[in-house]
């Protein structure tokens, strides 16, 4: 085994070696001629009185109006390349004989500029056009309370936005690049003397140990880094509020921004941060406390309503309160399925409708919502193929899937449900109450960035209950959570925080 | 790789331990629930068993069928009822079972056996004597509503509101294996389509022996309950003047000097109520007075010949045995049936008026 690893890294060193050489190799004729295999590239010769400049770029990737407004009129001015720093009213230019640094750089949108008597120097100008999206609202994490903003796919931007909500030193921004392909910028962002040393490296040390071809969005980077990728949980929360990212960092945790992704990371992070909106911390603290344990509440409705049916359908007819038992019959009777089947039928109904609403425009979606959700509903009541009973379970069972802030969470919720439907189908309540603790000990082991997920339950940590089912509050958060392990764990003082600071009369 | 083995392991043990289960399907619409079971014994000593289900019609009305068979032994009819039915017949949603009188003076604790045993039976369900025949009971339509629910409702009813004292197959279980206290029953009787409760019926062990009228009730439940509230009792005062008082608050103690002699037992009952009908105009202080002096009177002496009824027939439905049992040490039964008939138990009420209503 070991010798086999062995000889691997070595002949991954010698192929490194080798393609280094390569580089070394490569002639400015022969990037040229790679290059201009794409019809993109533009190179032209401009002869002036004195000498003779060529000018390469990317024509799709450049802005042609700084080309021409702030390149261009100064060019025949120039002496030599050296000068171009200080001929150019550009701040960003890099003087360079690396072969490998000019390919790289044109292709993130420079302009490059040489003399063709004097292959050794090289100007590389920043000239690339930035076409983003307008800082818009959230639509994913909407509150009504709160800051309006949301991310954008610039990662530049995305960093603007959050550090403008932490205008300090010590906030640092580690950038790495990821994908042999894509090349994709991925920020690490950090409290320095916050957050945690061991965190900081588990994350750093996960991101620069990728060995992927090509990142598209921060979900890729959940998937690759998170602890247990056979999960059905994400370990990493996904946000696309620049206001919760900055709180997150604020409070120790660490943040993963991604070039070209609309949404960042959080970690290390708990289950109960992801039933946790945002706008729980906007809102007084009794109100925010009723808010999330409904939504918890919901939860475990969520996933509990249809199992408990069928299992009492289908083994337990006694649990029945008495005045119902007319209801279920009658509801029943008409029906030739078993309850399984019927509660089956049913949430891949609600599951249809859902992925089609999700695939379609936006107004097709919403008659698809109407059209589904009244007429299926109550044509399959009608036709007999379903209880009206298990209509309204399966519809508020849908209903309180959604009320899940973290979308990925809500996609988790409504997918465990059906293991525990087949099993309350094969074995009743027993099956129910052995899916449950499957679940249980799953989430038990699950750990994010190597700490607990399931905490301040497992371990028991008293201090961390004050943000978790409830939140507790503003003057009884002194302390940090210790879920984050933070180096300094005081947020600010807690006794000075209990007292009334007015002026006595 | 150990955690995915600890996976496939643990599968593995538990799907087949679901064979060892032998749970069986009973999807609701395909069984038949009934709800309320009747019980006597027919000439020739079998057991005659009518259950009654309910049939969910589609416009939510409700038709009650009933299912009669005779065999040995109860869960035997069971069996055989099934031979009657298109679904298999259920015991779990009983809620009510009823014996007749006659089978109830002979005892109805062999009844009692397969609901103790059953497990899908709970153990407050309600269980009532007939007086008439139960068969007949059952098999009529009490308005758009399930038989055995209607039932229950009608007994539940009337223990929340105070009419009788609390009764169901716990608290007749309980009484019947204490020593020193016997248990109870209420009392139905059907009359043109209607059910009536109309006694509490008394048991010696599971024997029935007696019953007590409606009247006796509340002085019944004042007695039994060391808390009480709720109930309303009528009194006739004399030929044109009648009053009716309600329960607040009613509580009791037993005052037992030397327990397991001769001497005297004395129950301290103190009644806190509020006149509800006076038929005898304005209500003043001096008349309270003398109401309550009255009403106190009334009481005591209701007791006293309900207590002597007790002893004469040698049952303790209110459990004075358990009292002194309580007080003892090597409680001994065989010696207090014995001295119970001839015991001196004296009764003692204070009734407080303390309202009047809103009669200015």
């Amino acid at each position: 085994m070991r010798l086999r690893r062995q000889r691997r890294r070595l002949n991954k060193r010698i192929e490194k070696e080798k393609e280094k050489e390569k580089e070394k190799d490569e002639s400015i004729e022969s990037l040229f001629q790679q290059l201009n295999g794409s019809n993109d590239f533009t190179l032209s010769t401009l002869p002036y009185e004195e000498h003779t400049l060529s000018i390469g770029y990317y024509s799709t990737l450049i802005d042609s109006e700084i080309l021409h407004r702030d390149i261009f009129p100064f060019l025949k001015d120039l002496d030599a390349i050296s000068s171009l720093p200080t001929l150019l009213p550009i701040e960003e230019i890099i003087l360079t004989t690396d072969i490998s640094v000019v390919r790289d750089n044109l292709l993130k949108g420079y302009t490059l500029i040489f003399d063709v008597n004097n292959l050794n120097l090289f100007g590389l100008v920043k000239s690339d056009v930035d076409k983003t999206r307008q800082v818009s609202l959230p639509e994913v994490e909407f509150s009504v309370v709160g800051p309006k903003e949301s991310f954008v796919e610039s990662l530049d931007t995305n960093i603007n936005l959050v550090r403008k909500r932490l205008p300090i030193p010590e906030f640092v921004s580690k950038e790495l690049i990821i994908g042999k392909l894509s090349k994709t910028r991925v920020s690490v962002l950090y409290i320095q003397g916050v957050a945690n040393e061991e965190n900081i490296h588990t994350v750093i040390q996960r991101l620069t140990d990728l060995d992927f071809d090509q990142i598209t969005d921060s979900s890729m980077i959940t998937q690759l880094i998170q602890d247990n990728q056979n999960s059905p949980f994400p370990q990493l929360i996904d946000t696309e509020r620049p206001d919760r990212i900055a709180t997150a960092v604020a409070e120790g945790k660490i943040a993963i921004l991604v070039d070209g992704a609309p949404h960042g990371l959080i970690g290390p992070t708990t289950i109960f941060e992801f039933f946790s909106a945002f706008e729980d911390y906007y809102l007084n603290w009794l109100v925010a406390s009723f808010f999330r344990l409904v939504r918890f509440f919901a939860v475990l409705f969520s996933i509990l309503a249809t199992p408990i049916y069928v299992a009492v359908l289908t083994y337990h007819y006694e649990l029945i309160p008495k005045d119902m038992v007319a209801t279920l019959v009658t509801s029943r009777s008409a029906i030739p399925l078993p309850p399984i089947l019927e509660a089956l039928v049913l949430e891949l109904a609600i599951e249809l409708l859902r992925e089609a609403g999700a695939r379609l425009p936006t107004k097709v979606g919403q008659t698809i919502g109407i059209v589904g959700g009244i007429v299926i509903g109550t044509a399959s009541v009608e036709a007999g193929l379903t209880s009206n009973v298990l209509l309204i379970i399966v519809a508020l069972a849908a209903l309180a899937s959604f009320t899940t802030p973290v979308y990925q969470m809500g996609n988790t919720i409504r997918l465990i449900r059906f293991p525990f439907l087949l099993m309350a189908h094969y074995m009743g309540f027993i099956g129910v109450a052995i899916s449950f603790c499957y679940l249980l000990i799953h989430l038990l082991k699950l750990t994010s960035l190597g700490r607990p997920f399931l905490e301040p339950f497992y371990p028991p940590r008293v201090q961390d209950f004050k943000d978790a089912l409830i939140r507790l509050p503003y003057s009884l958060q002194s302390k940090r959570p210790i879920q984050e392990q933070t180096e300094d764990t005081m947020r600010f003082n807690g006794d000075k925080a209990k007292k009334k600071a007015d002026p006595k009369k | 790789m150990d955690s995915r083995m600890m996976l496939f392991v643990s599968v593995l043990v538990t799907l087949p331990l679901t064979g060892c289960m032998h749970i069986e399907q009973e999807v609701i619409d395909e069984i038949q629930l009934t709800t309320a079971g009747g019980y006597e014994y027919s000439e020739d000593g079998m057991i005659e068993v009518t259950t009654v289900y309910p049939n969910y019609q589609p416009d939510k009305s409700v038709i009650n069928e009933t299912l009669t068979d005779t065999a040995k032994l109860s869960k035997e009819a069971r069996d055989r009822l099934n031979l009657q039915s298109d679904k298999p017949v259920v015991s779990g949603k009983v809620e009510v079972t009823l014996y007749e009188w006659k089978t109830a003076e002979k005892g109805i604790f062999d009844f009692l056996d397969t609901l103790e045993r059953d497990p899908s039976i709970g153990s407050s369900i309600y269980l009532g004597v007939v007086d008439g025949s139960p068969k007949e009971l059952l098999s009529k339509q009490y308005g758009n509503q399930d038989n055995g629910i209607y039932l229950s409702n009608l007994i539940e009813q009337n223990i929340e509101t105070g009419q009788i004292p609390k009764t169901n197959l716990h608290q007749f279980l309980y009484k019947f294996y204490a020593d020193g206290i016997d248990p109870t029953l209420p009392v139905l009787k059907q009359e043109d389509g209607k059910v009536k409760l109309t006694g509490i019926g008394l048991f010696a062990e599971d024997k029935l022996v007696g019953q007590l009228e409606e009247e006796q009730f509340f002085t019944f439940k004042l007695l039994l309950e060391r808390k009480g509230q709720k109930g309303s009792y009528s009194i006739k005062l004399n030929e044109d003047n009648d009053i009716s008082i309600y329960n607040i608050s009613s509580g009791r103690n037993f005052d037992i000097q030397k327990p397991m002699t001769n001497s005297e037992i004395i129950i301290n009952v103190n009644l806190k109520a509020t006149v509800s009908e006076y038929q005898d105009g304005i209500l003043n202080k001096q008349k309270t007075t003398r109401l309550e002096k009255e009403i106190k009177e009334l009481l005591e002496q209701d007791s006293q010949e309900m207590i002597q009824q007790f002893q004469e027939k040698g049952i303790d439905p209110l459990g004075i045995g358990d009292q002194v049992r309580s007080r003892t040490r090597n409680w001994d039964p065989k010696k207090w049936k014995e001295l119970y008939p001839d015991l001196q138990i004296t009764v003692k009420v204070n009734v407080d008026l303390l309202e009047s209503g809103v009669i200015e």
